[in-house]
């Protein structure tokens, strides 16, 4: 096998990744401060008659994730252990976060905290949180005023 | 004509929504087994079968869209995104890369050509 002039000065992986990195100009992971020191990021929808929390953790499973209501206050703690590495493993480069981290949110109406559901699904944990009766969009029936003569 | 306007609790969000299809680097980890390196590649959000994994050469590429929709999001954190990283592959991986997903992790297991595997060697007594 013939070695080119350019495997001699072959570039080690960190140095690939900055060129690609360049050239793309894209970011490195998504979020704007390094993972170590970053929470997961969350979105919040309004489905009608429940509101929806989602909130990107991969590689987790449904028991790292704990989920507490308290009237419109949500709080979802979520721990992510360092891999355990068996004899003779090592690692070579990590950029994923581990650690402890909790997310509040403050919904925009109470909610019902025994109807309360969660699934993981994908790497993204979804929680569905029905609002408390009295907050639900109530349609205001129109009285005709001349009927009532 | 006389008017109010109450605004309501919830109002279309103004937090800065992600253009579309940004692209973004997705978080990995490698890891080094005797007979084997490891690539942990993060991919929230996205199904096994969005992912497109090639092996080119001396380079591996993970390429992965996640879709969000932006229907009745009142707070948006993240949005859709392309993931994109090539990976230049070290000497001594050699072989078919085997691509493993699941809960938004993509696992590459990379097996390392027989010569250079690490291996207990047996110490005999002479």
């Amino acid at each position: 096998m013939v070695l080119s002039p350019w495997f001699n000065r072959l570039p080690s992986f960190e140095a690939i990744e900055r060129d690609f990195d360049r050239m793309l100009g894209a970011f490195f992971g998504e979020l704007a401060t390094p993972a170590s020191h970053a929470l997961p990021p969350v979105n919040v929808r309004d489905a009608g008659e429940a509101w929806i929390v989602e909130l990107p953790l991969a590689g987790a499973r449904a028991d790292d994730f704990q989920v507490h209501v308290e009237g419109e206050q949500l709080a979802i703690d979520s721990v992510r252990a360092p891999r355990e590495l068996p004899e003779g493993a090592r690692v070579l480069r990590s950029e994923r976060a581990t650690g402890a981290f909790r997310r509040r949110v403050r919904l925009p109406t109470r909610v019902r905290a025994e109807d309360v559901e969660a699934r993981y699904s994908d790497g993204v944990l979804h929680v569905t949180l029905p609002k408390a009766k009295e907050s639900l969009p109530r349609a205001i029936k129109v009285q005709d005023a001349r009927a009532r003569n | 004509m006389t008017q109010n306007t109450t605004s309501p609790q919830v109002v279309e969000n103004s937090t800065q929504r992600l253009p579309e299809l940004r692209q973004v680097i997705p978080l990995a980890d490698v890891l080094e087994f005797p007979d084997r390196l490891e690539i942990l590649v993060e991919l929230p959000g996205v199904a096994p079968d969005s992912v497109d994994v090639r092996h080119e050469g001396r380079e591996l590429l993970v390429l992965a869209e996640r879709r969000i929709e932006d229907a009745r999001l009142v707070h948006g954190e993240f949005g859709s995104v392309r993931f994109a990283r090539t990976f230049a592959l070290p000497e001594d991986v050699s072989g078919e890369v085997r691509a493993d997903m699941a809960d938004g992790l993509l696992t590459l297991a990379l097996p390392k050509a027989e010569e250079r595997r690490a291996r207990r060697i047996e110490v005999k007594r002479s």
